[in-house]
């Protein structure tokens, strides 16, 4: 069945479908059944389950990391929910030293159904502790693994499928994408995690994106497509295991490639991609590969800081543009970066995608 | 060599057969342990056992008990088995973590000991997720963990606690105040205008003091600890003192550095765990001098039985695959 709704409503509806099939699956976090339900992803959950499956909790994510971790030990599926990622910086102990290490530590023998549910801040002066989009640092830690969706169907089938991995996983959704829309098919099926997908073929260029950029990168490549370079877009969907297989056969056929990556540019997705390329297409490709993430500065708050930060479809059309030798008038440039507030997701951005 | 014995908290001389074997046991590692074939930290427990093995004299297999890095009596009381414990020191493949974790990550499933969790204070928040499933499960069965002085500085120590209160949860906390954390004692670290015990009071968990060196007041405290939380359906915590005779980590004393009172070192032969108990059974005719010399003679042979069977098993192999750290379901 097919219905459109928005990236909100399909992890809602994700995870009433998960805590309807398994009675073992329950919610758990500050906020998890607050009026708001974690920007309405939550909404209604904990009227029809109760609050013993949908549970609100003290601010305390370093423990309430631990409980999941001991609950799921013992077959529970906790779905530990955080309003925004930064906060779970104050969880990384559990997180690294003992989810992450849990199925290895027992020689085999136990593992964790663990899904770990952050949002990432952007807009209206987030800031340096509310906006960080920190999946490297996740994926830099074997044993976690670490989705970023993009599309509300994937929203879905991420819950589902972080769900019954059976090994902890870091769900990163992007405040700008829940607003976002597409038709999306129920009941959710199984993600499973590692599987990269072309959002878009095309010939000339791979653009390798994920999260929101996965959104600045397909409205890059219609724009290109006017100016006769036919973009194929990759949505990562999973950073941690990642898709090498249909990333690199990608770039293998256009010969050319951008990495456009929602976190900073050092030391990051897009250096590990393109360290890759170097060590398994050397000399395969006809110009060198590009990438776009955030500058290496803090995520300033200032309308005035903010407004230059965040790269967007301008940024990755300007490099691929560059790249290929055409040049962009300033009036592309400005129909490229939209001209309504900087500051909260374009109206030309909700999708269908 | 397999535990063959029950720790029945009513028969004096099943709690010093335990904390004998315990003893013993790591006796035994320390005397090997400079032939450099247990390549891993290993933290001994020599001066602790009591508390381990009052405490476990309450626990039934399905009741949990996660640890931290000084685990060994904790898994043996619990009834870990030896062979597989023993074989995680060595690195082999029989180890109980197949060798992946060493001394400070021990796990016996099937004996209810779910894990050794070497970072201070962590252990606490996923003892109380274990029993926030036996809540759920509504089981009689209650989850112990077992901390140090110092897990009391941490701040999963205090969430943890607050958690705890908040949701009844049967989570035992036992701390063994060994007044050292490393090297650092207590008067470094905590104000000693309050004690820990008392911020676990604060918390409004039910609370007990107890001293950690005779088995027969562990044994006492904890079963009004124990009664306690069945009854009342909430939390306990108890707060052992008790006596860490070896240097942190690892087979030695330390004791010429200088950082313990003397005094306290030399009164160790008067509080230590095994004189009081052994004292206490000759005095009262439970146990003959001759018979306990009888029964340490045969445990130190099957000791070294256990240790050169083990020796014998294969060695760790090296697996570069993410087969070893996620699960495929």
């Amino acid at each position: 069945m097919k219905t459109e709704m928005n990236y909100v409503e399909a992890i809602k509806l994700a995870q009433r479908q998960v805590l309807r099939e398994d009675e073992k699956t329950f919610i758990l976090g500050l906020g998890a059944s607050d009026p708001k339900g974690m920007f309405g992803t939550n909404l209604g959950l904990v009227e029809e389950f109760g609050d013993q499956r949908v549970m609100d909790a003290p601010l305390s994510e370093n423990t309430l990391t631990g409980v999941s971790i001991g609950m799921a030990a013992m077959g529970f599926k906790p779905i530990l929910v955080h309003h925004r990622l930064d906060f779970t910086l104050t969880a990384f102990e559990q997180m690294v030293n003992q989810a992450a290490k849990w199925f290895f530590n027992s020689g085999g023998k136990s593992h964790l159904p663990l899904l770990i549910r952050m949002v990432v801040g952007r807009g209206w002066g987030q800031g340096p502790t509310h906006g960080q989009s920190l999946q490297t640092m996740f994926a830099h830690i074997p044993g976690l693994k670490v989705v970023m969706p993009a599309t509300p169907q994937d929203a879905g089938d991420m819950i589902v499928g972080g769900v019954i991995d059976g090994n902890p996983v870091i769900y990163i959704e992007h405040r700008w994408l829940h607003g976002i829309k597409s038709d999306v098919t129920q009941p959710f099926q199984r993600y499973k995690i590692g599987l990269a997908r072309i959002s878009k073929p095309g010939n000339d260029f791979t653009i390798v994106a994920n999260s929101y950029a996965v959104v600045d990168s397909l409205l890059a490549a219609r724009f290109l497509e006017n100016k006769g370079v036919s973009c194929e877009v990759i949505d990562m969907r999973s950073i941690l295991p990642w898709d090498k297989d249909l990333i690199l056969k990608s770039i293998a056929k256009t010969r050319r490639v951008l990495i456009a990556d929602t976190g900073h540019k050092s030391f990051g997705v897009t250096g590990e991609i393109i360290s890759t390329i170097v060590e398994e297409l050397w000399g395969q490709l006809d110009g060198k590969p590009l990438r776009v993430g955030f500058p290496d500065v803090p995520v300033p708050s200032a309308p005035g800081l903010s407004k230059d930060y965040y790269p967007g479809p301008a940024e990755i059309a300007m490099e691929i543009c560059n790249s290929v030798g055409i040049v962009l008038s300033a009036e592309e440039l400005r129909q490229l970066r939209g001209d309504g507030p900087y500051d909260i997701p374009r109206q030309g951005l909700v999708g269908p995608f | 060599m397999t535990i063959t014995s029950v720790i029945n908290p009513d028969d004096p001389i099943s709690l010093y057969k335990r904390m004998l074997l315990i003893r013993r046991l790591e006796e035994a590692l320390i005397q090997r342990y400079p032939e450099q074939e247990m390549r891993c930290p290993v933290h001994f427990s020599i001066g602790q056992e009591a508390i381990a093995v009052g405490v476990s004299a309450f626990l039934n297999n399905d009741d949990w008990v996660v640890s931290n890095h000084r685990s060994h009596a904790h898994y043996v009381a619990k009834g870990g088995d030896l062979s597989s414990f023993v074989a995680e020191l060595y690195g082999k493949s029989a180890g109980c973590c197949a060798g992946r974790g060493g001394s400070m990550h021990l796990t016996d499933m099937d004996a209810g000991f779910l894990a050794g969790i070497p970072i201070v204070g962590s252990a606490m928040a996923i003892a109380a997720g274990v029993a926030m499933s036996q809540q759920r499960n509504q089981s009689k069965s209650i989850t112990a963990v077992y901390i140090g002085d110092a897990a009391a500085e941490s701040g999963s120590f205090h969430e943890t606690l607050n958690y705890a209160s908040l949701h009844n949860l049967p989570l035992l906390t036992v701390c063994e105040n060994n007044e050292f954390s490393i090297f650092t004692p207590m008067s470094m670290r905590q104000p000693s205008n309050r004690t820990i015990a008392d911020l676990s009071r604060s918390h409004g968990i039910k609370t007990f003091e107890a001293s950690g060196d005779n088995v027969l007041e562990v044994v006492e405290v904890m079963r009004q600890a124990k009664n306690y939380m069945l009854e009342e359906s909430k939390p306990a915590f108890i707060e052992f003192n008790t006596y860490r005779l070896l240097e942190h980590c690892g087979p030695n004393f330390d004791d010429d550095l200088n950082y313990r009172d003397p005094k306290e070192v030399n009164r160790f032969a008067i509080r230590d765990p095994l004189y009081i108990m052994a004292n206490f059974l000759i005095a009262q005719n439970w146990l003959t001098e001759e018979k306990m010399s009888e029964m340490d003679t045969q445990l130190k042979l099957d000791i070294t039985n256990l240790i050169d069977e083990v020796k014998l098993f294969d060695n760790a192999g090296y697996e570069l695959s993410d087969k070893v750290f996620w699960v495929n379901l």
